[in-house]
């Protein structure tokens, strides 16, 4: 995914029902969630399962990006979010990904990095 | 005559005063010179007391290059002034990224390594890498304090904007970091691409963009989620309400719902219960 890829939805409120993905930490709000999923992570189907969600998502969060060029972002690599599509994430979740969403990443073979612990 | 008999002894000692007291003078410079050229600042503001002659030095320790203080001592002044006082800051900046690169620049042989190692690779990664030359620089752009995560948010709204009618915005990313109040940071190869950017947005300054040191973008970033920190057992301050400013203690946190549990002395207003009994 380059510049060029499309990008993600942008929050159209910026107020409590504001969530993270738990795995690339794309900010939306949660009926962007529900309607449409998240961009990076497909797999996990929250557009077919609104509990899953609540199990993908965290309204705990600190920090907010806008990247709109992720390839030559040096803070969206450090990040570990310079592979994902444009858009708002967040700098840090507070919350892990529950263990089953843990072996579902990795039957999806895709990378998932839990928060950093203080 | 009497007078002038009494003057006489007194100006012979006070001529000679002055020359002991021109050596200490002059000693005290030498001495912040080549001795404590680090307080310079410190010694010349108190040049007016030297002539009280209370040096804690032996005053012969610096009398052998006494004569040379005339002319010499300016130069000498100013030089060590620049040199220890002021550091320039952009060559301090410079030096020191040239040494981080220099440090890490086989971090990726590292990286490699240290693969199968989640923990380890994050550590290495975070405390291994600042921006290069070839990033973009990271500016600091100061806006309404409040309005720090919504100028962030505002940018990405233009971007997606303006792609829809097919121009670009120049910038890279747009973020703001919660412990820094009244500002957010850009990361664009051109000031100029900055203050485009933020043009027609309201609440954001672009007289104020600034260009943030390399070696520093990495602490921006080092943010962990704070409200995870409130845990059963803490205290907090209610801040409206009937409790107001009561001191508070959290029973149950809901971190999903955002809700926290906490108990409280009960306000019992004892002059109202009084009177309707
Ligand atoms: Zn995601």
């Amino acid at each position: 995914m380059g510049s060029s890829a499309p990008p993600a939805q942008i929050p159209t409120s910026f107020g409590h029902e504001l969530r993270a993905c738990l795995r690339c930490r794309l900010v939306k709000t949660y009926d962007q969630f529900r309607e449409n999923g998240c961009e990076n992570c497909p797999f996990f189907k929250m557009d077919e399962d609104p509990e899953r969600i609540v199990d993908c998502t965290t309204p705990n969060f600190n920090g907010i990006i806008s990247v709109m060029d992720p390839t030559r972002s040096w803070a969206a690599r450090w990040l570990r979010i310079g592979k994902f599509v444009p858009g708002v994430y967040t700098l840090a979740v507070s919350e892990a990904l529950p263990d089953d969403l843990q072996a579902l990443c990795e039957e999806e073979r895709v990378q998932y990095a839990p928060p950093k612990r203080v | 005559m009497v007078s002038d008999k009494g003057k006489q002894p007194a100006g012979k000692s006070s001529g000679k005063r002055k020359v002991d007291d021109d050596k200490t003078g002059g000693a005290k410079k030498r001495r912040n010179r080549g001795v404590l050229q680090f307080l310079e600042d410190a010694a010349v503001a108190s040049d007016g007391d030297y002539s009280s002659g209370d040096s804690i030095f032996d005053d012969d320790f610096f009398e052998e290059e006494e004569y040379d203080l005339g002319t010499n001592d300016k130069n000498d002044q100013s030089k060590s002034h620049s040199l220890p006082v002021f550091p320039k800051e952009e060559e301090f900046e410079e030096e020191f990224d040239k040494m981080m690169e220099e440090r890490y620049k086989n971090a990726s042989a590292f990286l490699r390594f240290a693969e199968d190692e989640p923990d380890l690779r994050r550590f290495v990664e975070e405390d291994a890498s600042i921006p290069s030359i070839k990033d973009p620089t990271t500016w600091k752009v100061k806006c309404a304090v409040g309005r720090e995560r919504n100028s962030a948010f505002c940018l990405m709204q233009k971007y997606v904007d303006l792609q829809a009618l097919g121009k670009k915005l120049q910038i890279i990313s747009a973020y703001a970091v919660e412990h820094m109040k009244g500002h957010f940071f850009v990361e664009a190869e051109k000031q100029s691409e900055v203050i485009e950017a933020c043009k027609g947005l309201c609440s954001i300054y672009t007289t104020r963009v600034t260009p943030v040191p390399r070696s520093q973008v990495p602490h921006l970033l080092n943010v962990r989620s704070r409200r995870a920190e409130i845990s059963v057992g803490m205290w907090a301050r209610v801040k409206n309400g009937t409790y107001k400013g009561d001191l508070a203690q959290v029973v149950a946190v809901n971190d999903a719902k955002r809700r926290v549990t906490v108990k409280l002395i009960p306000r019992i207003d004892l002059q109202a219960l009084a009177q309707k009994f």
